[in-house]
């Protein structure tokens, strides 16, 4: 294909780096960057939440626990049931490894790149200039494990990106410095 | 006219005009009618509600205060909680007049005011007098001055020169007075036209009209015959036949209401341009005044569906950050319900600032994007028939063979058809300034977009995608909620990638020529404006 700005070209020149190659460099070095490795563990709790949630609503469905029995009766008890949390169990133990690989983040010279996604994997590029206001979210769980994630919004609706999995110290300090690169701050008032 | 009722521009806490009290009364004839048939069977509760109703009315009117500050629009109102409405005018979007059958009897307009961050409309004056109003919107959606701006040192007097042959702004309208100009009108007739194209309806007429092809010659005045003497028993062939007439006869009804509706909502639809302004003006019954200045404006798009692309016809639409409306909402945001391939373009391109005439050349997708429809087409015709063989036929039987081949066929050759179509529709274009691309086969959609409306880029592969090595790539924009944002979808993997980092690399550069920005004098300005800024 034939494009007519190719390769990227920066006002200042140099050559945008496109960071879509395997392997991530070293932590703390520039370009792309895993989450922290903790991220799989809090993933993992929380997989562990469903599966006891989903297994137990289909557990009771098919043992006919407290409510009707809803599972055709052609099958066998129990083993609708054993499927269900077979399956959920093995979608929690596995998605936060491949999550894990795909994640990557970067703070580029004039935006964030973040690229996730297991089944549809994408790309956002979020320019420092059109941040509207970050946030830093920290649930339970995530607390435990002393975990954060970075939340950016932009005038487009919704959530513009979201860094899952960052130390939560290091959250706040991204945090801050993406709250004052924003240069929208010279607009008038 | 009234001249203006200069209180509230003036910053002094203002009620509405009284009509407002006729206009809720007789928009809530309904609940009066009731009130007035409860009354003839339950006096006494009768009057206790109209009471309330009344008082409920009179104090809402008694608490309403509205006025104008120089940067904000305040509204104050609640009976039992009273809330305060500071409209900051950076995020004011578009300000629409509307005139219902109650407005024009009592002679007032309503003035419906949307913002960027907001669900609903966010402020609403339910009735205020026209020349009050309209001098509210000049000043609402005037351009915000800088005095720091490059271009003040010197240019201050001289771009008001050559408004001065027009009257002095008088001082209660500090927006200067601009002339509009009436850029088109649509006549009743083409409305019609645009009724009878428009989306479902011209699909369904379309459907009806083949059902009519495919029948016997008379079969259908036959069944109207036993319509007339017997009521229909679906069970037996003649009782379908009547269902079916009647159902034939409901989408031809539906379909007359639906251009009669067409043609009142869009009634002597008028497109005007300021320097700074779109305006719409529409409909018999109930009139809006919409305008909406260009520096709101996200996105335009050009929709040309099947039916109206064979007549050479289309609609033109604007897409802005925080309208009510939405982006599917019929009327809102049209620029132009129905227009001639060449005017659609011209005004795409005139409210985008691309220079030009016509429909842009478009690239083409790659080969795979096409293989893929290809696949889709011949995998959804495998399933139709692979169900026809289960469901209707209930076993596969080499007997049955020939019938379920006829079967995937007739789905295969119009999906093959379509999946053509769809490629074609396929389209994008990189013109520097501006971000053109297309989709659609039923409905093809052709979306300007400038890049320094952009707010995020983002490339997406689903597994499908990945692969044909397709990738989507989203332009982002700041969009009401529903709707969807401008994309390119599937381009080459490699290409989506270069074009979003080439894209991104322009984000933030103002854009050279364009309506509304008054060239390069306000660089910065025009690229951050239409965004909300929390605590600025």
């Amino acid at each position: 294909m034939d494009f007519s700005k190719t390769p990227a070209e920066r006002p200042d020149g140099t050559e945008a780096e496109v960071f879509e190659a395997e392997p991530a460099p070293p932590p703390g070095a520039a370009g792309p960057r895993r989450l922290d490795p903790r991220v799989r563990s809090y993933w993992w709790v929380r997989g562990a939440i469903y599966t006891v949630v989903l297994g137990a609503a289909a557990l009771m469905a098919d043992m006919g626990w407290f409510v009707p029995r809803l599972v055709p009766g052609g099958w066998p008890e129990g083993v609708f049931g054993a499927v269900v949390v077979v399956v959920v169990l093995t979608l929690s133990v596995v998605g936060p490894l491949i999550a894990y690989e795909r994640w990557r983040f970067a703070l580029r010279e004039e935006d964030l790149w973040i690229r996730r996604g297991i089944l549809i994997r994408s790309v956002s590029v979020i320019p420092y200039r059109r941040l509207q206001f970050v946030d830093t979210e920290q649930g339970p769980i995530a607390r435990i494990f002393g975990l954060a994630e970075l939340v950016v919004h932009t005038a487009a609706p919704g959530t513009s990106g979201r860094v899952p999995g960052l130390d939560a110290d290091e959250a706040e300090a991204l945090r801050e410095r993406l709250a004052h690169l924003e240069p929208s701050l010279d607009e008038p008032t | 006219m009234n001249p203006p009722d200069p209180a509230p521009l003036r910053g002094e806490p203002t009620r509405l005009h009284p009509a407002v009290l006729g206009v809720w009364a007789l928009q809530g004839v309904f609940s009066i009618v009731v009130i007035v048939v409860l009354t003839g069977i339950v006096p006494a509760a009768g009057a206790a509600m109209l009471a309330v109703i009344v008082a409920t009315m009179v104090l809402r009117y008694l608490r309403f205060r509205w006025r104008l500050e120089p940067d904000a629009l305040i509204i104050d109102e609640g009976i039992f909680i009273r809330k305060r409405r500071v409209i900051r005018r950076e995020r004011i979007q578009t300000v629409d007049l509307e005139r219902g059958i109650s407005h024009r009897v009592l002679g007032v307009v309503e003035v419906r005011i949307e913002a960027i961050g907001a669900g609903g409309t966010e402020g609403k004056l339910a009735a205020v007098d026209p020349a009050t109003a309209e001098t509210l919107r000049r000043i609402l959606l005037g351009r915000e001055r800088r005095p720091d701006a490059p271009r003040t040192d010197e240019a201050t007097e001289d771009p008001r020169r050559a408004d001065e042959a027009e009257p002095e702004p008088s001082p209660v309208a500090p927006a200067p007075q601009v002339e509009e100009r009436v850029r088109t009108v649509v006549p009743p007739e083409r409305l019609v036209v645009a009724g009878m194209t428009g989306g479902r309806v011209g699909v369904a007429a379309a459907l009806v009209g083949f059902l009519f092809q495919t029948m016997p010659e008379d079969w259908w005045v036959e069944g109207l015959g036993f319509l007339a003497q017997t009521t229909p028993d679906p069970t037996s062939v003649v009782g379908i036949r009547i269902l079916v007439v009647l159902a034939v006869f409901a989408l031809l009804g539906g379909f007359f209401l639906s251009v009669v509706a067409t043609v009142f909502t869009h009634w002597d639809f008028t497109l005007s341009e300021t320097d700074e302004t779109l305006g719409v003006r529409r409909g018999l019954f109930t009139e809006h005044r919409d305008t909406v200045p260009y520096r709101r404006i996200q996105a335009v798009q050009v929709e040309e569906n099947l039916v109206r692309r064979l007549l050479g016809l289309g609609a033109v639409r604007v897409v802005v950050a925080g309208r009510a409306g939405g982006g599917g909402n019929e009327g809102t945001d049209l620029l132009l319900p129905i227009g001639k391939r060449n005017e659609l373009y011209q005004i795409a391109r005139d409210v985008v600032g691309l220079e030009g005439e016509g429909r842009p050349d478009l690239e083409q997708m790659p080969w795979r994007a096409r293989s893929r429809r290809y696949v889709r087409a011949l995998v959804a015709a495998g399933v139709v028939a692979a169900l026809v063989g289960f469901v209707v036929v209930g076993r596969f039987d080499a007997w049955w063979w020939p019938e379920i081949a006829v079967v995937f066929g007739s789905v295969l050759l119009p999906g093959l058809a379509l999946a053509e179509g769809a490629y074609r529709g396929l389209g994008w274009a990189d013109l520097d300034d501006h971000l053109v691309v297309s989709e659609g086969v039923l409905n093809r959609r052709t979306t300007f977009v400038r890049t320094d409306r952009l707010q995020v880029l983002e490339t997406s592969q689903n597994p499908f995608q990945r692969l044909g090595g397709l990738a989507t790539l989203h332009l982002r924009v700041a969009r009401p909620l529903m709707g969807s944002s401008p994309r390119a979808l599937d381009l080459g993997a490699d290409g989506a990638q270069r074009w979003r980092e080439a894209v991104a690399g322009r984000v933030g550069r103002p854009v050279s020529r364009a309506p509304g920005d008054e060239a390069s004098a306000t660089p910065a300005h025009g690229v951050d404006e239409g965004l909300w800024l929390p605590g600025v």
